[in-house]
């Protein structure tokens, strides 16, 4: 016992933040992807079309999307601590209303509206803000860790609120929910999240003494570092991270809503397309925490381009391979890149411009990965209707993250990004202090 | 009333009915009507919230000690 106790006490303590808040992760995808669940029941009970209840779906989608800037603004104005218990408390709010909604219009409004916004209180905006603020040199893994939990959250806690609809009905399965949020994210949030090291005497990593010259050397703001985060609009890596996410964002949508459709639309049965797409969604967790090994011993632009280059080739097979062929392929190759480019990019994001307005910038590209992907379902099932194919759509794909692929490789990283900037400084023998 | 072309825009994320369906099949397999699947995994979320509260504040309070000495 002595012996797991000093064990347990050499744990850097951002890493309990990481799995707390991969734990909070867990529950609340696993809650709002719980949408799908409810579908069925809502259509019986209110006596209407999945159609209506869609755009209940879209609405939330937008308005997640365009409030995460908003939410970045406000984690680099309060520190993220104040914003992720106020967003698990009044998402847990939102849920109570939610059991309560007597037709689909108050749906669209709860689910779209009050949902959909309160939740970006503790999206994976916050919450990877919070985590790079915690790490430097280990950025990468810890950021994946904390986005296996998303990746874990809608495979398991989906079936869990299927069983507990059928048991005890969806207006009691959402209560759950709010008792999720008020007994379990806020507890774990209160007393494990804290806004920085500084804050508690420690530096990111826990690496080192503060006041150590390689530490000082370690934190030496990036050349891009903003004040403002407008200034970063002037700048290139900016622009290159985001126009890469959008079609990150285009990527990961189209398939999210279209491959099972067009599974079936080749041939294949829904079941074996659903098999697929779990196999793609179990891949994605393993790799996803490689990539974030990887990420932190490698260059994070190089990775991020071969994700988006993976994913290409990915497309390509569901195009010019045999369609059971492509199923198995796409899901093998696709969840290989699936969440790996949000720590990626989340990264990057970080160590170019700092840690200073690090919350709405990244705010900016996660809407921006938000609005592209949900233009583009759209489009992608126009085109569909249209051809009745999916070909040019896969083929657009591929196009786009060939593009993404180079615009990835070409961010000067170790010119603008703050560990190359240190470690050539170090080989150089510039006395930082 | 407004209506949307049926993409399945009426789920978010990588959770499909289809999939779902999928892994309710695998799962009633082993918890029959899934009572017990829901109680070990209510279990299990109250049995990780307490040890991460608890491992975490003791290294909190270990990290405060540190910082006020």
């Amino acid at each position: 016992m002595g012996s797991l106790l000093r064990k347990t006490s050499n744990i850097f303590y951002g890493w309990y933040i990481v799995f707390g808040l991969a734990f909070v992760t867990f529950l609340d995808m696993g809650a709002r992807q719980s949408f799908g669940v409810f579908v069925h029941e809502w259509e019986l009970e209110f006596a209407t079309s999945v159609s209506s209840i869609s755009i209940a779906a879209s609405i939330g989608l937008v308005v997640a999307g365009l409030a995460a800037p908003f939410y970045g603004a406000l984690i680099d104005r309060f520190g993220s601590r104040v914003i992720l218990l106020f967003g698990a408390a009044l998402t847990g709010f939102g849920y109570l209303l939610l059991s309560m909604i007597p037709n689909v219009f108050f749906l669209a409004f709860v689910w779209g509206c009050i949902i959909s916004l309160t939740a970006g209180g503790i999206s994976i905006t916050v919450v990877t803000v919070t985590v790079a603020r915690w790490f430097d040199k280990f950025r990468g893994i810890a950021m994946s860790v904390l986005l296996s939990g998303a990746a874990l959250g809608g495979l398991i806690l989906v079936p869990f609120s299927s069983y507990l609809t059928d048991i005890i009905g969806w207006r009691f399965t959402v209560i759950g929910f709010v008792l999720l949020y008020g007994l379990v994210a806020i507890p774990v949030i209160w007393n494990l999240v804290q806004n920085s090291p500084a804050s508690v005497g420690l530096v990111p990593d826990g690496i080192g003494d503060k006041d150590s010259k390689e530490t000082v050397n370690r934190m030496l703001p990036p050349p891009l570092e903003v004040k403002k985060w407008r200034s970063a609009l002037h700048s290139l890596p900016f622009w290159q991270l985001s126009m890469a996410y959008v079609v990150c964002g285009v990527s990961t949508s189209i398939i999210s809503v279209h491959y099972v459709r067009w599974a079936i639309s080749e041939g294949i049965s829904s079941t074996q397309g659903a098999l697929a797409f779990g196999l793609l969604a179990g891949v994605n967790g393993s790799v996803l925490l490689l990539v974030g090994w990887l990420s932190d011993r490698i260059e994070r632009r190089v990775l991020l381009g071969t994700v988006y280059g993976i994913r290409a080739i990915g497309f390509l097979c569901l195009v010019v391979l045999p369609p059971a062929w492509g199923l198995w392929t796409f899901a093998i190759i696709g969840g290989g890149s699936w969440l790996s480019s949000v720590p990626l990019t989340s990264s990057l994001t970080a160590d170019i411009y700092g840690l200073k307005q690090v919350g709405t910038l990244t705010g900016l590209t996660n809407c921006a990965h938000a609005l592209g992907g949900g233009a583009c379902v759209w489009i992608a099932g126009t085109v569909f209707d249209t051809t009745g194919s999916y070909d040019n759509v896969f083929l657009g794909v591929v196009i786009a993250l060939v593009v993404a692929m180079f615009i990835s490789w070409s961010v000067q990283e170790r010119r603008f990004s703050g560990r190359y900037q240190i470690a050539d400084q170090e080989l150089t023998g510039v006395d930082a202090t | 009333m407004w209506t949307l072309p049926n993409y399945r825009l009426h789920h978010e994320g990588p959770i499909d009915p289809t999939l779902l369906s999928w892994i309710r099949s695998i799962l009633d397999q082993f918890f029959g009507s899934g009572l017990i699947f829901v109680i070990i995994l209510s279990l299990l979320i109250l049995i990780i919230t307490f040890g991460i509260i608890f491992l975490g504040r003791r290294a909190k309070n270990q990290v405060n000690e540190n910082h006020s000495e």
